[in-house]
């Protein structure tokens, strides 16, 4: 065998499994796509005025555990999430989480019809037309969850809507014992 | 008469490959000026971000709505007097490396550099073998007596080597000789090539997240920033705000004014303990500044209200004749006695 030959073996050997690495990573991430473990960093303070117009900011709720869901009333998949959403906040603020709702580049009017039509308006709701706060957090989309603990670090990045699994598994564990 | 055509055509092909490689860096590194030298514009910012929301697209081509977020963002930003690579870095804080389109070359990225430089250096060798090869034929097939041009320029070789070697063996050592110096000269090629390619668009590197001082010419003066902050406080966009004055303060370390500016803004941002922290170092040299006195007293009544009526006090007692603050503070202290 020539050696030209033989370095293209090996290059054929080592390519081959390189592949199925790669392959064998980009399916597991597929699965994983929903959940997403960020490396730990501040929470911007992401402050600016609700849908209702009070001043609110992310910084203010600094010693509890936040969730803060972007959605926006364009979005289909944030349409499904909400009724879970509206059940879940009340229930777990009981136990000290806050929710914070960021509405991005979004009409006002339509916003608030949406949080009407799910009842959320117990909830505060961010107005965030121009993305910035959006883009400030980190989102990537909508719907998406970023779970703050109580020293205001960003801990866990949803993308996707929130599922009662995502809740126990990341949301639970930061809470005090019963 | 073929062989002698095949070292030319190899010879040849060595010096296209050499010559590309070459041009390559040559406009790699004037690419990479230009960038340094033209004004920053969100267009080419955007396009050296992704779009987060569709992934394949640049922030500049997409027209998805967290794209056009980020493009005002940029702006936003450019206007402030960022530079490109701060901005940059404001992404990459929040969405990691993924969100620049060219990854620093240092840890895995590392490997997708060195690459094609690994590739070049391979593909060279099949290269050298050939011309080795074509030269070794190029002898066996050429005179078998001594060409004249031949003596002057081989005196030292013949001199070192046995009294029977043919001038066919001499021919094929001087060849393989060269063949090595040629691939010595293509693969040093090759790695500089790739070494500063790397390192000319290697992406944005990491910088310190404010230090508006290192901004160069084209970046605004100390007063063109104050003028950005009074016009976004006078907007209501007191972080923005915050930033400007910090800028402003950075460029004129011994002014006190953007300092008082920025105590202002920070107050209004919500921010008062940072505004206490920043001018009570300022108080212990200026204790008789009435002006400091009242963005200092103003930022305690927040963060330490006992601290602040006594500053705001103290403003009162030295505050000059028809001070515009006067009759507020007074109305203040009188409405929270001590």
């Amino acid at each position: 065998m020539s050696a030209a030959r033989r370095l293209g073996w090996i290059g054929v050997a080592l390519l081959v499994p390189g592949l199925a690495v790669v392959l064998a990573h980009g399916l597991r991430t597929g699965e994983e796509a929903a959940s997403v473990a960020v490396a730990r960093r501040p929470a911007p303070a992401l402050e600016g005025a609700t849908l209702d117009g009070r001043r609110v900011s992310l910084a203010g709720l600094r010693g509890h555990v936040v969730v803060v869901n972007v959605w926006a009333s364009w979005c289909g998949p944030c349409r499904e999430e909400f009724p879970y959403l509206v059940e879940t906040a009340p229930r777990l603020a009981a136990r000290g989480v806050r929710f914070l709702g960021l509405d991005v580049r979004d009409g006002l009017e339509p916003a608030r019809r949406f949080v009407e039509e799910f009842g959320a308006q117990d909830l505060p709701h961010l107005s965030d037309p121009d993305g910035r706060l959006a883009l400030d957090l980190g989102a990537f989309g909508v719907p998406e969850s970023f779970l703050v603990d109580r020293d205001g670090t960003i801990v866990q990045h949803l993308l996707g809507p929130m599922t009662p699994q995502w809740v126990e598994r990341h949301v639970l564990p930061l809470l005090d014992p019963r | 008469m073929s062989g002698v055509r095949s070292v030319l055509a190899g010879r040849l092909a060595a010096v296209g490959l050499a010559v590309l490689i070459a041009l390559s860096c040559a406009a790699l590194w004037r690419s990479a000026q230009q960038e340094a030298a033209a004004p920053v514009r969100v267009q080419d910012v955007a396009a050296s971000l992704r779009c987060p929301d569709c992934q394949t697209a640049s922030a500049a081509e997409s027209s998805s709505p967290l794209a056009q977020a980020m493009r005002a963002e940029i702006g936003r930003r450019l206007a402030l007097g960022w530079s490109a690579d701060r901005i940059r870095d404001y992404f990459q804080e929040r969405y990691g490396p993924w969100i620049l389109r060219s990854p620093p070359a240092e840890g895995l990225s590392l490997g997708a550099w060195a690459l094609p430089v690994a590739v070049l250096a391979a593909g060279c060798l099949p290269l050298a073998r050939r011309l080795r090869r074509a030269r070794g034929a190029a002898a066996t097939t050429g005179p078998t007596t001594p060409a004249p041009a031949r003596h002057g320029d081989s005196t030292a070789e013949r001199s070192q080597e046995p009294e029977n070697a043919t001038w066919q063996a001499r021919g094929g050592a001087r060849g393989r000789v060269r063949g090595a110096g040629w691939v010595a000269a293509l693969l040093s090629l090759a790695c500089g090539g790739g070494v500063l390619a790397a390192a000319l668009a290697g992406g944005p590197s990491p910088s310190p997240p404010a230090d508006p001082a290192r901004d160069d010419a084209r970046q605004p003066d100390a007063g063109g920033y104050l003028a950005r902050g009074r016009a976004l406080q006078a907007a209501g966009d007191a972080e923005q705000a915050v930033l400007a004055f910090e800028a402003a303060a950075a460029l004129r370390p011994d002014d006190r004014a953007p300092r008082y500016l920025l105590g202002f803004a920070l107050v209004k941002a919500g921010r008062a303990a940072e505004a206490v922290t920043l001018l009570r170092p300022l108080r212990a040299r200026h204790p008789d500044d009435p002006d400091l006195l009242l963005v200092l007293g103003t930022a305690e009544l927040t963060a330490d209200p006992p601290a602040g009526r006594r500053t705001l006090a103290r403003f009162l007692s030295l505050a000059p004749e028809g001070h515009p603050a006067v009759p507020e503070v007074r109305r203040l202290l009188e409405g929270n006695p001590r």
